[in-house]
């Protein structure tokens, strides 16, 4: 004997959400069969559920918008840095401190990973850019080159990326706290970006390279006698070593490959 | 966490149907997540990352409704088809003009337990109230929504031979 327990609205619900206990499931079954009405109700939410569904799935399969991919801290230098990019311009040296509070003494005193940081940081901040991902555009390379190495006080050279898939978007000057960095932005036909910060190797000699991976952002690192360099992109190390072994190469022709 | 961002957007398109807006909660709810991660220390981060996205809804709301009213936007990109879905479906136009009617509190359980497939009881810690409650809410607004698809959509609804 079946006990005869009334089916409740909650059930249909449960039903129509592959929820309802299975010892009930025959019992709501055998209801349904005898209540047309019941049965087109639940009938109809289970339809619902199907239909948001195919009304809102769509949005599972697209790319994640730059903007929330990112993770906050990076973020966070984004929010810092767009406000500060307008201060900057009218007091580029008073700003500096005020970015990097967070920042421990410690950090501070390793230039060459702090200059890895600025590099991520820098790319964060202006990859993400449609509109104005950088200053000086591509075509007018000469005009840049000549520019940046004035501001820079040593001779720029633009490297081509092309071999490696990569044209020349364009370059920046950037404000640091004691140094005017340069970003030059590249990018792939499939939009991925890979930027170089450059700024004036300072005391630093030591040329190894180095790799550092910071909020998603891939970083390789080293000097040469006039610039520090930091390669920063959102690409898988080996991926990124290939493009840094290109930009190497061009700034030192006959050197060796690049090993890390 | 990254994982379910495309779950957060989904959902939080399906709640405001307006896609600035709906990334706009997602980000506020993955900054409050991060700046938060400490804080959570058990149980599944899907429930806790909708947790917060629902604090961030109605905080959203809240400000909105000191503000201008907002109209709902056509988007294109979503633009639904003006088929039925399947032989007896729902046309979707239809439906998403329909869940877009629907009270906030009770377009969140239709979204929750319908698109998101949380259970009844994630869906009521999710949103802070009693089970019964969200059974109730459910309940209202599945039947406002077959009503509004009942009469406005009718022949969407027909089965086509």
């Amino acid at each position: 004997m079946t006990t005869e327990r009334p089916v409740t609205d909650d059930e249909l619900h449960a039903m129509a959400d592959g929820r309802l206990a299975p010892e009930r499931q025959a019992e709501v079954e055998a209801y349904l069969a005898d209540q047309p009405a019941a049965a087109a109700r639940a009938g109809f939410y289970g339809r619902l559920n199907a239909g948001l569904h195919e009304l809102y799935d769509p949005l599972l399969h697209e790319p994640v918008p730059h903007r929330l991919a990112v993770r906050p801290r990076a973020r966070n230098w984004l929010a810092v840095a767009r406000l500060a990019a307008a201060v900057v311009l009218l007091a580029a040296g008073a700003t500096g401190g005020w970015l990097w509070r967070d920042h421990t003494a410690e950090e501070y005193e390793q230039p060459a990973h702090a200059l890895a940081d600025l590099a991520a940081y820098a790319h964060v901040v202006y990859a993400g850019e449609i509109q104005h991902p950088f200053e000086v555009p591509g075509s007018e390379k000469d005009q840049l080159q000549s520019w940046l190495s004035k501001r820079l006080r040593h001779p720029v050279q633009v490297p081509q990326l092309t071999a490696v898939g990569y044209s020349f978007m364009g370059g920046r000057l950037l404000p640091a706290d004691h140094d005017v960095p340069a970003q030059l932005m590249y990018q792939n036909v499939n939009g991925n970006r890979v930027s170089l910060y450059f700024k004036p190797a300072g005391e630093q000699r030591d040329s190894a390279f180095q790799y550092v991976v910071d909020d998603g952002v891939s970083v390789f690192y080293w000097h040469d006698s006039n610039f520090a360099y930091g390669l920063a992109s959102e690409l898988p190390r080996e991926q990124l070593l290939k493009i840094c072994n290109e930009v190497y190469h061009q700034l030192n022709p006959g050197a060796g490959p690049v090993t890390w | 966490m990254t994982a379910q961002i495309p779950h957060l957007r989904r959902y939080a398109f399906a709640l405001v149907s307006d896609r600035d807006r709906a990334d706009d909660l997602v980000q506020d709810c993955l900054e409050r997540a991060w700046s938060r991660a400490h804080l959570w220390r058990r149980g599944n981060i899907r429930g806790w990352l909708f947790t917060i996205m629902h604090n961030v809804s109605v905080n959203a709301r809240r400000r909105e409704n000191r503000g201008p009213a907002m109209t709902s936007i056509d988007l294109p990109g979503l633009e639904p088809p003006t088929r039925p879905l399947q032989e007896d479906g729902l046309a979707v136009g239809a439906l998403r003009d329909a869940v877009n009617t629907l009270p906030e509190e009770q377009r969140e359980v239709v979204l929750l337990v319908g698109l998101e497939e949380f259970s009844y009881a994630e869906t009521a810690e999710i949103l802070g109230v009693p089970i019964g409650t969200v059974m109730s809410r459910l309940h209202r607004g599945r039947e406002r929504l077959r009503q509004a698809l009942a009469t406005q959509g009718a022949p969407n609804l027909r089965r086509v031979k």
